[in-house]
């Protein structure tokens, strides 16, 4: 089949009465998920994830991902109007948003971050749309040994783009990969690391685990502080931008989605990264630089075009490679899973219709997103003033239920809490949770891959560094360590010196 | 680097430790026909001389850094939450999701929230009797019974 039939498929599949329903309930909770502080859409996701249980892969793929880029949409109403990001890839929204708020200027601010998002959204649909085919039918040459440089390179790369402490972000992932040990050997069928415990038999559960780290953490972290924000009392007027801001914006909207594509593709890169490095490049381009930050449309069209971007971005290392590359993708990844499909370019092969129904069902949800988030505008606002007391339970409620619906068994919640806890006392001590997620992820599949290497090689290592694309990997893994190592002599060095 | 990031390096060594030894005892095969325990025992050497930089980076950062002795605030109304949460959760199959969920959010609305009295009794009945609808009714998920076989 070529792209234009699998096209016509997504279309068929995205566009059933049942997968349009629940892209509207995707991104109606992620545009919920987003204007609400301190739910991300990791947070979110990680939550539903046990109600996907009765649904088909495709419909579940559809709503988490429209939970995912809804959260996008929504997370820059609370950065414009309150001064706090929804989510974490808001934050740069806060610095020119806000402060167009205060000028008056919020409707535009809110008009041209949905417009810019939706621009952007539509855009990275279609290149994930052009480049899906061709691109699976190279990896589909790819063995374990390339699998496994990629992973390597993969959590590498996601270290190195840890916003803490490096070390501390290697050690996390090196305590997620001990914890995907916990069960049965990959290979042998031999327990291990289970204490003789039945039910760590089959291992630490993935949900449970990821809804505790990044979910009942969050809550935990929430509930120290719950004091009210101010929502900025402005009348919201005039949502449309002006010919003027859609000519000062039109260059950070296009570079915005170029640089949030690519950085979506990047391990470790995703929304986040996608909109700092949006706003650093608006800056260095102006002509008036020293106005970012004073409220200047710029500075919120670029960001958000690139987090959208961004989404559409990373759902290339998940689908055609079968790696997710950061948490959300990760969390996408145990989705399929349990649903019984493993993510890669044989999944594209034998379940065309998930991909592409997913990637139809985007330009769908991109729709959407305009019309929820311009319009509604005034209810999300209420929304925003609802106190954390009140919703902090009604998230609990979620986590608890959920956690227990996966096997109706309450060890679930108890790992769920457990992980909870580490997840609580992780942010507390500056450990990032990302890094131990993907390698707790990823861990099963690195030790599958690297072993049937050395089966294919007959014991020998040197397959990883004679196949051309497994010794690329590790090269760059290689460097990005260097990167990691030099720094910290370079410091002991001048430090020697000063001495 | 501060002063409980060599309790937290500690932790991770000892955590090294364990599965250098449970590795060992799996048995690592050989370098070309691993057996079960060499790629835990990799990745637990590779812990072991993280968590020896951990510790050493923050003893060196002892004398420079004079903020080096704080301690994250860790909120007792957090922790007594969490408690009361897994007490939750080991009971839950003994007293069943209604009874349980309602002295649960009774105490969430309570206590953390803290709400009073008339209004926490009143949202842990909502949302008890929200959730049960939803999930239970709606969406046919499986709660526990528990002794008083309520739901």
């Amino acid at each position: 089949m070529g792209t234009f039939d699998y096209v016509l498929l997504g279309l068929k599949v995205g566009f059933q009465p049942i997968n349009i329903l629940f892209c509207f309930f995707g991104v109606l909770i992620g545009t919920l998920v987003g204007v609400l502080p301190g739910l991300g859409p990791v947070a979110a996701i990680s939550l539903l994830l046990p109600t996907t249980f009765h649904l088909t892969p495709v419909t579940a793929i559809i709503m988490l991902s429209g939970i995912y880029y809804g959260a996008m949409y929504g997370g820059s109403t609370t950065s414009i109007l309150v001064n706090i990001p929804g989510e974490a890839a808001s934050v740069v929204t806060c610095l020119d948003g806000y402060q167009m708020a205060r000028k008056g200027r919020a409707g535009p601010a809110l008009g041209m971050a949905a417009f810019g998002s939706f621009i952007a959204g539509t855009i990275g649909v279609l290149i994930l749309m052009l480049v899906a085919n061709p691109m699976s039918e190279v990896v589909l040459k790819f063995g374990p040994p390339e699998y496994f440089s990629l992973m390597v390179i993969g959590l590498a790369l996601l270290i190195y783009l840890a916003q803490e402490s490096k070390i501390k972000a290697m050690a996390a992932a090196c305590f997620g990969l001990i914890l995907s040990f916990i069960g049965i050997d990959v290979l042998t069928g031999q327990p291990r690391f289970n204490f003789g415990w039945m039910e760590l038999a089959d291992g630490v559960g993935m949900i449970p685990l990821i809804m505790g780290i990044f979910g009942i953490s969050e809550v935990l972290i929430n509930i120290e502080d719950m004091s009210g924000q101010d929502v900025y009392e402005t009348k919201i007027k005039g949502l449309f931008p002006t010919l003027k801001d859609w000519i000062d914006s039109k260059w950070a909207i296009v570079r915005g989605t170029i640089v949030g594509f690519f950085l979506g593709l990047l391990p470790g890169g995703g929304a986040i990264l996608a909109s700092f490095a949006s706003y650093s490049i608006e800056k260095r381009f102006s002509k008036h630089p020293e106005k970012f930050g004073t409220g200047i449309i710029e500075g919120v069209a670029g960001p958000e075009s690139a987090n959208n971007a961004a989404t559409a971005g990373g759902y290339i290392p998940l689908f055609i490679i079968g790696i997710p590359t950061n948490a959300v993708m990760a969390m996408l990844f145990s989705a399929l899973l349990i649903h019984g499909l493993q993510p890669g370019p044989l999944m594209l092969k034998q379940n065309p219709e998930i991909f592409w129904g997913t990637v139809m069902s985007m330009y769908l949800g991109n729709v959407m997103l305009l019309v929820l988030n311009l319009p509604l505008i005034g209810i999300w606002v209420k929304i925003l003033k609802i106190p954390y007391q009140i919703l902090f339970p009604l998230i609990l409620a979620f986590c608890l239920i959920g956690a227990y619906s996966i096997n109706n068994n309450s060890i679930d919640v108890v790992i769920m809490l457990i992980f909870g806890l580490v997840g609580y006392l992780m942010r507390k001590f500056k450990f990032e949770g990302a890094p131990l997620v993907l390698a707790f992820v990823l861990g099963p599949m690195l030790e599958r891959s690297f072993i049937q290497s050395l089966h294919m090689s007959g014991g020998s290592y040197a397959i990883f560094f004679t196949r051309p694309v497994s010794a690329a990997s590790i090269f760059i893994a290689f460097v990005l360590i260097l990167l990691l190592i030099i720094p910290v002599f370079y410091k002991r060095t001048s430090d020697a010196n000063v001495k | 680097m501060k002063k409980y990031d060599i309790y937290c390096g500690l932790f991770l060594f000892v955590t090294a430790i364990f599965v250098i030894g449970a590795s060992l005892k799996m048995g690592l095969g050989d370098v070309g026909s691993p057996k079960p325990g060499f790629f835990p025992f990799l990745v637990g050497f590779l812990l072991f001389f993280l968590s020896l930089g951990i510790i050493i980076l923050a003893v060196k950062e002892r004398r420079r850094d004079r903020t080096f002795k704080e301690w994250p605030s860790l909120s007792v109304s957090v922790l007594l939450t969490l408690a009361v949460l897994l007490v939750y959760a080991v009971s839950l199959e003994f007293l069943g999701y209604i009874v349980g969920s309602i002295f649960l959010f009774l105490y969430l609305f309570k206590v953390p929230a803290g709400k009073k009295w008339v209004f926490s009794i009143l949202m842990a009945i909502v949302v008890v009797s929200l959730s049960y609808y939803i999930f239970r009714v709606l969406l046919q998920s499986q709660f526990p019974k528990g002794i008083f076989q309520l739901g």
